[in-house]
């Protein structure tokens, strides 16, 4: 399958005959990115099945009215955070249960997940990063393991570039001593 | 288990399962036709059957009519204070045992009865008691009425 630009699949979605085969182009390009964005925001593999599904309906939905002055993959990545961040905020809600145990919570999926592979330092680093507040977990999720530029950061998030580093760094503070706690 | 962030690895720990991604993109084509079939298949009754629309549309109206006559109708008019109070004096009269209501009349009107009586005849007394006194004192009656 051809690998397509943003503006080349935008334009053939414009088509209204071709829109179905220009989505599937886009869910093709960008699901796994943004699987794994949402992944490490709602842990679970189910979950973010859901969440994932959810985020290419929206953006099915509102590609026609999507103005190309920003880029494709920013609104795909605001959409996905968005689609993330409301799951666990309804979670919340549906269970009346405070944020910290949703937190625990999280990382008690983290410990019976068959779908994590990781060895026992990487599952206490997740566990850390579960211990940060929502913007600090996005931010150090963005940089640490996707190398995202802050400027595109930036844009996504809708912060400055100087609170995105601010973000990051008091994360890496918090992180290393959870990390050196035991 | 003492560490530094810097040795851990940057490696993707979390996995999926076998072929989800191919799977996804079929998944989520079915899923956006099955969207659009549920989005439209209201509009798209009313196009098979416009009649439909137009019975829809019939009855919505009706329905504005009729709710719009009730809330307007002359007998549902706003009352006034006045004809409040009277209509609220009257509904507790109406309550009452007519019997209870005579009984309670007599017993008023014959309360006020006795205090006229007894405001007249204690005037009388007073008068009696003034005179007397009067004459006892050889009181001069022209001096009194010069004073005034």
């Amino acid at each position: 399958m051809p690998e397509y630009s943003d503006k080349e699949l935008l334009s053939i979605f414009s088509e209204k005959e071709s829109q179905h085969y220009a989505f599937n182009l886009i869910v093709r390009k960008y699901s796994e990115r943004l699987y794994w964005h949402i992944r490490k925001i709602v842990i679970s593999h189910d979950d973010s099945d859901d969440v994932l599904q959810n985020t290419f309906l929206k953006v099915w939905q509102g590609l026609d009215g999507f103005r190309e002055a920003s880029q494709l993959y920013t609104w795909l990545y605001r959409i996905a955070t968005n689609e993330a961040l409301t799951f666990l905020n309804q979670r919340k809600r549906k269970f009346l249960i405070p944020l910290v145990d949703v937190e625990r919570q999280l990382a008690n999926t983290l410990e019976s997940d068959i779908y994590f592979s990781g060895d026992e330092l990487q599952k206490k680093l997740q566990k850390a990063i579960l211990t940060l507040p929502e913007k600090q977990r996005l931010v150090f999720n963005l940089k640490y393991f996707e190398e995202m530029p802050y400027e595109e950061m930036s844009n996504i998030l809708n912060t400055s570039v100087g609170a995105l580093k601010a973000s990051y760094h008091h994360a890496v503070k918090k992180i290393e001593i959870y990390l050196k706690k035991d | 288990m003492k560490t530094n962030i810097e040795n851990i690895s940057r490696d993707n720990p979390f996995t999926v399962p076998e072929n989800y991604f191919e799977n996804f993109a079929l998944r989520m084509a079915d899923n956006v036709i099955k969207n659009e079939d549920k989005k439209h298949s209201l509009f798209s009754l009313f196009q098979l059957r416009p009649q439909y629309a137009l019975i829809s549309a019939a009855c919505l109206v009706l329905f504005f009519v009729i709710t719009l006559n009730i809330y307007n109708h002359p007998n549902s008019k706003k009352l006034s204070v006045n004809e409040l109070r009277h209509n609220i004096e009257f509904s507790i009269i109406s309550e009452l045992d007519e019997n209870e209501l005579i009984n309670q009349l007599e017993i008023a009107n014959n309360c006020t009865l006795n205090k006229v009586d007894t405001l007249n005849n204690s005037q009388r007394d007073n008068s009696s008691h003034l005179i007397e006194y009067l004459s006892k004192e050889d009181v001069d009656l022209n001096s009194i009425e010069d004073a005034m």
